[in-house]
């Protein structure tokens, strides 16, 4: 039985996961230390959808990515945000903090009213 | 590392050409990642270590369809495993009714040329196998896009075990003891028939008892034996080479079709030229009752017949299926990843 509770959960969830990874982009970060950021910061991201995501994400010309042979460790590789990515990113975080605000309204609104 | 390894397999081989190394490059790189997180180990990675970490990962056609979230394929991820079963089942279906269409034809006439026999077998083969394969495309593609994808998980609920994750398919590994079995075998087989194949016969009675002559025909010593010995000769050579190379490259697998190009010529002979059967062998050992020499006759050509047409189309279909991956296995790809 799918609980739609926390299916509506996900998606709003699902909704924000662009702009973490964006923001989280700025310097460079390969797949796991990335989800372990987002992990430190509260947002839980599973490592099967990070990692698609990424390749999407540069796929669509927001992220470069490298392989890097760093001394003794294994080849990564390492995502960062390219200038265009850092545009999309100036412009969600403004439509973000709109929304933000904005839906702080709607709510507070409804918390006044009752 | 052996789950590792089928997990970014089991992936990679449902991702497009052109991505799947770099892909599988960086799945590995991750779950390793993982891996020494967990363990604060760098290598020798437990299978428990290993099931956790896959498991987070979730399955492995699921995770391919995540790498793949665009529609650009006919068939996605989560019906292909499906798809390739009916594929296969009617593709199985054509061969059968091929082969036994052409097998009852065979036996029904008497002047039948190869080339005719063939022609039809593939004609009803690609028949039913084109049109079974349309159609199922058709629908399967029809399903992906028309059905969304919450009221389409045909296994999405049953619990994945990382154990369960088939063996990595290795082309050009060898397995020794099989190469040894098969020259043991061909070095016998040449030997018995080079020594005893003239002593292959019956016995009859006629007051006393006598020895028949041989059973196999002058043409089958003249012409197909020679064929057959120079075929498993180079069987034994093509076994002792990769037998001293220790897995398939890709002089070997040429060598390897161009002897299945010898099977199909020697196949081809054997169904359009002179029996392999001395029928007066046949005679002499049913002299007493010479209605049953007919029979025998007819039964065991036409047996031999059909053997040989199955052996025919399956080789055929081997050759096909070697061109194939050998066409795969050796194409170019650009290195987009390092070796890990």
């Amino acid at each position: 039985m799918n609980d739609p509770t926390a299916n509506l959960i996900s998606e709003l969830r699902r909704g924000t996961l662009v702009l973490s990874v964006l923001s989280q982009l700025k310097e460079e970060a390969y797949g796991y230390a990335l989800k372990e950021r987002l992990t430190e910061r509260g947002v839980e991201i599973d490592q099967g959808t990070l990692y698609p995501l990424l390749r999407r994400l540069e796929e669509q010309g927001l992220l470069q990515s490298e392989w890097t042979l760093g001394g003794e460790s294994r080849p990564r590789r390492y995502y960062q945000l390219n200038p265009t990515g850092q545009t999309v990113l100036d412009t969600l975080t403004q439509e973000w903090n709109s929304l933000v605000a904005a839906m702080h309204r709607l709510l507070s609104e409804q918390e006044e009213k009752s | 590392m052996e789950l590792i390894n089928r997990y970014v397999y089991q992936v990679g081989r449902r991702l497009p050409q052109r991505t799947r190394a770099d892909v599988e490059q960086e799945l590995r790189s991750l779950l390793l990642d993982a891996l020494e997180e967990r363990t604060g180990r760098a290598a020798e990675f437990t299978e428990d270590e290993q099931v956790a970490v896959l498991a987070e990962f979730g399955p492995p056609e699921k995770m391919a369809d995540k790498y793949r979230p665009q529609p650009h394929y006919v068939i996605g991820p989560k019906v292909f495993d499906l798809y390739l079963l009916v594929v296969s089942v009617i593709a199985g279906a054509g061969l059968l009714v091929g082969v036994i269409t052409t097998a009852v034809s065979l036996l029904a006439s008497d002047e039948v040329s190869v080339l005719e026999l063939l022609l039809r077998a593939v004609t009803i083969f690609m028949n039913i196998a084109l049109s079974g394969v349309g159609s199922a495309t058709l629908t399967f593609a029809l399903l992906e896009r028309l059905i969304p994808d919450e009221e389409f998980k045909l296994d999405d609920d049953k619990p994945w075990n990382p154990r369960d994750l088939p063996a990595v398919e290795v082309r050009d590994e060898i397995k020794r003891a099989n190469l040894i079995a098969e020259i043991a075998f061909m070095a016998l087989l040449i030997m018995g028939l080079l020594a005893f194949g003239e002593r292959i016969s019956g016995v009859y009675y006629d007051g006393t008892w006598h020895a028949t002559p041989t059973f196999l025909s002058a043409t089958f010593f003249s012409v197909y034996l020679p064929l057959c010995v120079a075929r498993w000769g180079l069987t034994i050579l093509l076994n002792l080479a990769l037998l001293r190379q220790g897995r398939w490259q890709l002089g070997t697998r040429i060598a390897d079709l161009l002897f299945h190009g010898l099977d199909i010529y020697i196949l081809g002979r054997l169904l359009s030229g002179p029996s392999v059967v001395n029928v007066d062998a046949l005679r002499v050992a049913f002299i007493n009752a010479p209605e049953v020499t007919d029979i025998m006759t007819r039964l065991l050509d036409s047996g031999l017949k059909i053997g040989f047409l199955i052996a025919l189309i399956v080789t055929l279909v081997e050759v096909a299926t070697r061109v194939y991956w050998l066409i795969r296995d050796y194409r170019v790809t650009p290195a987009t990843a390092p070796i890990l």
